[in-house]
């Protein structure tokens, strides 16, 4: 009895410990496996200058219209964070992202045009803008 | 009365003073309560968060945690749904059962793999990140912990106090990543204004006169720089006595109300996991003459 309570608190101290080297090992590094995490809270210095990305939703006319991912279907919501990831990814799944974020703003858009913004926040003003990605089925090619 | 062995201190913080604290005593009724807040908590959690609109993330943005990464595509509504049923069962079981472990574990799981789906959307969520870590620990709590008796014992204290040490972490860790990044720079400069100017967009009205008065203030906006960064960091050596560890647990109030105001990001869950885990529950509750009544019958039964 006494050994199989001894035997039991060993086996915990040794999870626990190996629990706390991951969540210490994660916080020391930038390592990010969601739910563990190195703990990136606002942590970048942040500028007078900001960069964001834009998608805008290009119709058939070549009128262009920028998406609020907010107003989009819950589904959407921070997706738009998927485009730092764009660089690795292969161009049929950006294709068919963009064609996902165009047909859910609205669904006679063509293709989606990707820009990297730069703000001044001291009077919200644009100072430059860049066209980043063209992708989507309906894209130019 | 807990005995506690020798206590992180200010100047002796380090791993070896932390893993022999760890192996301290604590009260069954202390980590069974936390036990039973966790399931109140998971049960919320699970009960009143959307969770079907996961279903229609399109097959090109869903991006699951990499203990998902075996699913192609979201679950369908329903089996979510039935998971949300699941979760919500078995942590209300766990609350009421005298043996809630193998409960716990499945609303701790089912929390895990929803709350995981949830976050399948490109951005990290850390909102639901801390109450899963700091659970974790309470798994290993025995299973015949009661609230009703009061044993004092490591095989309790382990597990609970393992729960304290990844709440301070998580904190520390956000306080030395921001120093690691951006340096000194992160207090100096006008990195907090313009966090309030940019992120106050999202804030409502009243919010957003208030983050842009701190703007406007560059003392204001560095005191808050340098107040976050010290409560953040103020975490490990929280733990070493009960009553800073409720100052803690004041001050992460706090901020994260701060934060929700000027910038509307709702850390509740944190706040809720800091209170759960940082405050000796039992001792609240023995404070009550009732309660103390009722826990001196049980022990003469």
């Amino acid at each position: 009895m006494e050994r199989s309570l001894e035997s039991k608190r060993a086996t915990t101290r040794v999870f626990i410990r190996a629990l706390l080297v991951i969540v210490v090992g994660f916080g020391l590094t930038s390592g990010e496996a969601w739910p563990l995490t190195s703990f990136h809270l606002f942590s970048h210095e942040r500028t007078r200058v900001a960069r964001e990305y834009a998608v805008a939703a290009v119709g058939a006319d070549g009128g262009e219209q920028r998406i609020d991912f907010t107003k989009l279907p819950p589904e959407f919501h921070g997706t738009d964070r998927e485009i730092a990831d764009f660089a690795g990814w292969s161009s049929a799944r950006r294709d068919a992202a963009c064609d996902a974020w165009v047909h859910a703003f609205n669904a006679r858009a063509a293709f989606a045009k990707i820009y990297v913004i730069h703000r001044d926040l001291r009077f919200d003003e644009t100072l430059d803008v860049a066209l980043q990605y063209s992708c989507g089925h309906g894209r130019p090619r | 009365m807990n005995k506690e062995p020798r206590a992180p201190n200010i100047l002796r913080i380090g791993p070896s003073v932390i893993l022999h604290w760890l192996d301290g005593a604590e009260s069954e009724r202390r980590a069974r309560i936390a036990m039973m807040l966790f399931s109140g908590l998971f049960a919320l959690r699970l009960a009143f968060t959307r969770f079907a609109f996961v279903a229609r993330i399109p097959t090109a943005l869903f991006a699951p945690p990499f203990y998902l990464s075996w699913l192609k595509d979201p679950p369908s509504r329903s089996v979510l749904i039935a998971l949300q049923i699941v979760g919500v069962g078995a942590a209300v079981i766990a609350i009421a059962v005298r043996r809630p472990k193998l409960w716990f574990g499945v609303a701790w799981i089912v929390y895990l793999v929803l709350a995981g789906l949830r976050a399948s959307r490109g951005k990290i969520l850390h909102p639901d990140v801390l109450p899963l870590l700091a659970s974790l620990p309470l798994l290993c709590t025995p299973d015949d912990a009661s609230v009703r008796t009061s044993r004092v014992d490591a095989r309790f204290g382990i597990p609970m106090r393992a729960s304290m040490v990844i709440v301070a972490l998580a904190y520390f860790f956000s306080g030395y990543q921001k120093f690691v990044t951006a340096g000194i720079d992160w207090i100096t400069s006008d990195n907090v204004k313009w966090v309030l100017i940019d992120g106050g967009r999202a804030a409502g009205v009243r919010g957003r006169a208030l983050g842009d008065w701190v703007a406007r203030h560059s003392f204001a906006a560095r005191s808050i720089a340098a107040g976050t960064i010290l409560v953040e960091l103020s975490g490990l050596f929280a733990l070493s006595r009960p009553t800073r560890r409720v100052a803690f647990a004041v001050a992460v109030t706090g901020m994260h109300v701060g934060i929700w105001v000027t910038l509307n990001l709702d850390y509740s869950l944190w706040i809720a996991t800091v209170w759960i885990v940082m405050i000796d529950w039992s001792a609240v509750l023995a404070s009550f003459p009732r309660d103390a009544r009722s826990l001196k019958r049980d022990r003469a039964n």
